[in-house]
């Protein structure tokens, strides 16, 4: 039989990563096993026997030159590549029996990676937050200039600001919260 | 900062910092790491690949260790005098640890 392919859109928010795995390991379960990923948030799943895969997403905006090397290290450690979108790295693994299958085995490193995540959500922040006030001070002076059509394009962009920074600022809250948390598990 | 505070500023080592320091005493590659690290820690640690790709990544950089090779897409390392001066530091502060503990 022909193997096929279904694409379910799933939406995950940045510190939603343990979510996104326990779905992939529910859909291997089911006979339905991730081949890739791509932009925004497109899961390629294609039909095969039922497996307890764990799947393991890693966060790293790493420069192209690494990278062989760092595939090469989880290829050695039993981990097959999957795809990467938006700095993540989905990892998957047939554990042995009785093996609990993690990339990261330690509080700190699993730590530094949202770390990482988070460092690279504040840079997004406040780059977007500049923006936005670059659109918002277009909106003034377009506007004591009498140029209606430049105001109305600068109001659409003042509008999209005003939506997206306070998205931001749930994101870096949230991953702060998560860093907070897993500082604390530290006695 | 005096040369003594240049190797204790790394101090304490996690476990998987200590094992994988002492496993590049000899010129290893990653799979070569993880597989050292679980036999001399008797199966008590094990190393995942994540944090061993960070691991290399943050040693290297503070120059504990050093790329020596390099065998199709695995990098060799292996510990530089500095790293030594560290992990035996800590070997010093674990045997103390270790006697003090001998009252339990």
């Amino acid at each position: 039989m022909k193997p096929s392919t279904i694409k379910p859109a799933r939406w995950f928010w940045p510190w939603q990563d343990e979510q996104a795995e326990a779905w992939l390991s529910e859909m291997s379960k089911k006979g339905w096993h991730l081949q890739s990923v791509s932009l925004p948030c497109i899961y390629t799943f294609v039909s095969g026997d039922a497996l307890a895969y764990t799947y393991r997403l890693d966060y790293m905006p790493d420069s192209e030159a690494r990278k062989p090397e760092y595939k090469q290290i989880f290829r050695d450690a039993g981990w097959d590549y999957i795809g990467e979108m938006s700095n993540w790295r989905y990892w998957r693994k047939l554990p042995k029996p009785g093996e609990k299958a993690e990339i990261f085995t330690d509080n700190e490193s699993k730590l530094r990676k949202y770390k990482r995540l988070l460092g690279y959500m504040v840079f997004f922040l406040v780059l977007l937050t500049y923006l936005g006030i670059m659109v918002w001070r277009g909106v003034g002076w377009s506007s004591t200039n009498d140029l209606t059509i430049v105001a109305g394009i600068y109001w659409v962009g003042a509008v999209l600001y005003a939506v997206i920074i306070p998205v931001y600022i749930v994101v870096v809250f949230q991953i702060w919260r998560r860093v907070k948390r897993l500082q604390q598990t530290q006695i | 900062m005096n040369p003594r505070d240049e190797i204790t500023k790394y101090l304490p080592l996690t476990e998987s910092t200590y094992y994988i320091l002492l496993t590049l005493i000899e010129p290893l590659h990653g799979y070569g790491v993880m597989q050292k690290v679980d036999g001399l820690s008797e199966g008590t640690v094990k190393i995942g690949p994540g944090t061993l790709y960070g691991a290399f990544q943050s040693l290297e950089k503070e120059a504990l260790i050093i790329k020596v090779g390099e065998e199709e897409r695995r990098k060799i390392y292996i510990i530089t005098d500095k790293g030594r001066e560290v992990l035996k530091e800590q070997y010093l502060r674990l045997a103390v640890m270790v006697r003090s503990g001998s009252v339990i």
